[in-house]
């Protein structure tokens, strides 16, 4: 799956209606009411999608989808 | 590992009893209109079951094995066992089920005593009254589970307050050669004993002034030290990681494959978790019934619950390979596998 096609399985996820509402370099959790809801479909998006589970931790540090995305790519090339 | 077998226990019966009163979530006004939204898409919560105050885990228990009882027309003199597993029980002492053998009508010659655990109880409580049975040859036995959970988690955190109803269930077992084994696979990780907690009360740390005043720890979450605290993305992640791996190696154990089994019924925690667990393991959707958006997470009493409300007439006409799956406080997790063919299952009792 590609950065940009991430971008839209998240923005499908989310409810967001609007595409490119949500861009690569977009802090994701400012974007809306970002609340626990939000963590867990993005955990449970990436445990579905890439087989890789992240904790709530790896995802606090992180601001953009474009991070979360290289996190993932990175987890998954060890 | 603890992957084991258990022979001559059939599983003959399973009732529930649920409070009248319903809570929705709808109505939970500490969170926006967008919020409510999203919690209930994520969770799979719409209501949950709330009991009167005064309303006992044990009352619902109570009736929910009354009524077990007369529908197998068991003779009360013959039950030799019961285990109560609650994390709600009557008393700080004494254990709850010798209450319910006197209650029940149960004779003096009754083994009874309590477990404490929830998520996973239904599981523990079945292979220990299971292991009981074959073991002293216990004829007749009855596996009580359930909880009030609306009393612990405050008002004002969002984290807990919409997800948890009231249960309380009734399983009877019979010693039986001809029944088919149940598996078992249980698993255990104290380290994440924090992630669902409620800190003071017990004698680490008694109860105390300033255990009732609440605190915000975080927009949207306030509670004090009588209340659950939940973790909710250590559990998530948790039960990503965990409950899979625990069926698939319940399934190299007992020779078996995800097509063997009829329904796969796991404890109801979150519709996005349960969804996730199911994916990994590649189950139809059909196999996995859900009683989430009625009655929320009903701890220990999950199992049973679902079993009684969505799977009623097969129980009753068919011949079922099941698989229970139950994951939480502890942090205790374990599968079971159990074969049952025309079993006592009453409608759910509402009180």
């Amino acid at each position: 799956m590609t950065l940009e096609e991430f971008v839209i399985e998240i923005e499908d996820a989310f409810e967001i209606q609007e595409r490119g509402t949500l861009l690569p370099d977009t802090d994701y959790k400012n974007f809306e009411e970002w609340d626990s809801m939000h963590a867990l479909i993005l955990i449970a998006l990436i445990d579905t999608e890439f087989d890789l589970l992240v904790s709530g931790n790896d995802l606090k540090n992180l601001v953009t989808v474009r991070e979360v995305y290289e996190l993932i790519q990175d987890r998954k090339s060890v | 590992m603890a992957i084991f077998s258990i022979s001559n226990v059939k599983f003959s019966g399973v009732s529930a009893c649920v409070p009248k009163g319903k809570a929705s979530n709808e109505d939970y006004d500490l969170l926006s209109e967008k919020e409510r939204h999203m919690l209930i898409k994520t969770t799979g919560i719409e209501e949950r079951r709330v009991a009167r105050e005064g309303v006992t885990t044990s009352d619902l228990c109570f009736d929910a094995a009354e009524k077990l009882i007369q529908e197998l027309q068991w003779n009360k003199e013959e039950i030799e066992l019961l285990i109560f597993v609650s994390q709600s029980r009557d008393y700080i002492l004494p254990a709850t089920a010798i209450i319910l053998q006197d209650r029940l009508g149960l004779p003096k010659t009754t083994i009874a005593f309590d477990l404490s655990l929830g998520c996973s109880g239904y599981i523990y409580g079945l292979s220990v009254i299971s292991s009981m049975m074959s073991n002293a040859q216990v004829k007749k036995a009855l596996l009580l589970v359930g909880d009030i959970s609306s009393l612990s988690p405050n008002e004002k955190d969002k984290s807990t307050f919409p997800l948890f109803g009231d249960a309380g269930t009734a399983t009877a077992l019979e010693f039986d050669e001809k029944a088919a084994p149940m598996n078992f696979n249980l698993q255990s990780d104290g380290s994440g004993h924090k992630a669902i907690i409620i800190e003071d009360g017990g004698v680490r740390n008694p109860l105390n002034d300033a255990s009732f005043i609440d605190e915000e720890i975080s927009p949207g979450i306030t509670r004090n030290k009588r209340n659950l605290a939940l973790d909710g993305l250590e559990v998530f992640n948790f039960s990503l990681r965990e409950v899979a791996p625990n069926i698939r190696a319940t399934f190299e154990a007992t020779n078996t494959t995800k097509d063997d089994y009829n329904y796969f019924v796991l404890h109801q925690a979150n519709k996005l978790m349960n969804e996730s667990i199911r994916k990994k393991l590649k189950i139809e959707a059909e196999k996995v019934p859900y009683t989430l958006k009625e009655f929320g997470n009903t701890s220990s009493a999950s199992i049973p619950l679902t079993l009684v409300k969505e799977l009623n007439n097969e129980l009753r006409t068919k011949k079922l390979n099941l698989l229970f799956s139950g994951f939480g406080v502890g942090l205790s997790w374990g599968t079971a596998t159990v074969q049952t063919e025309n079993i006592t299952c009453p409608e759910l009792i509402e009180i």
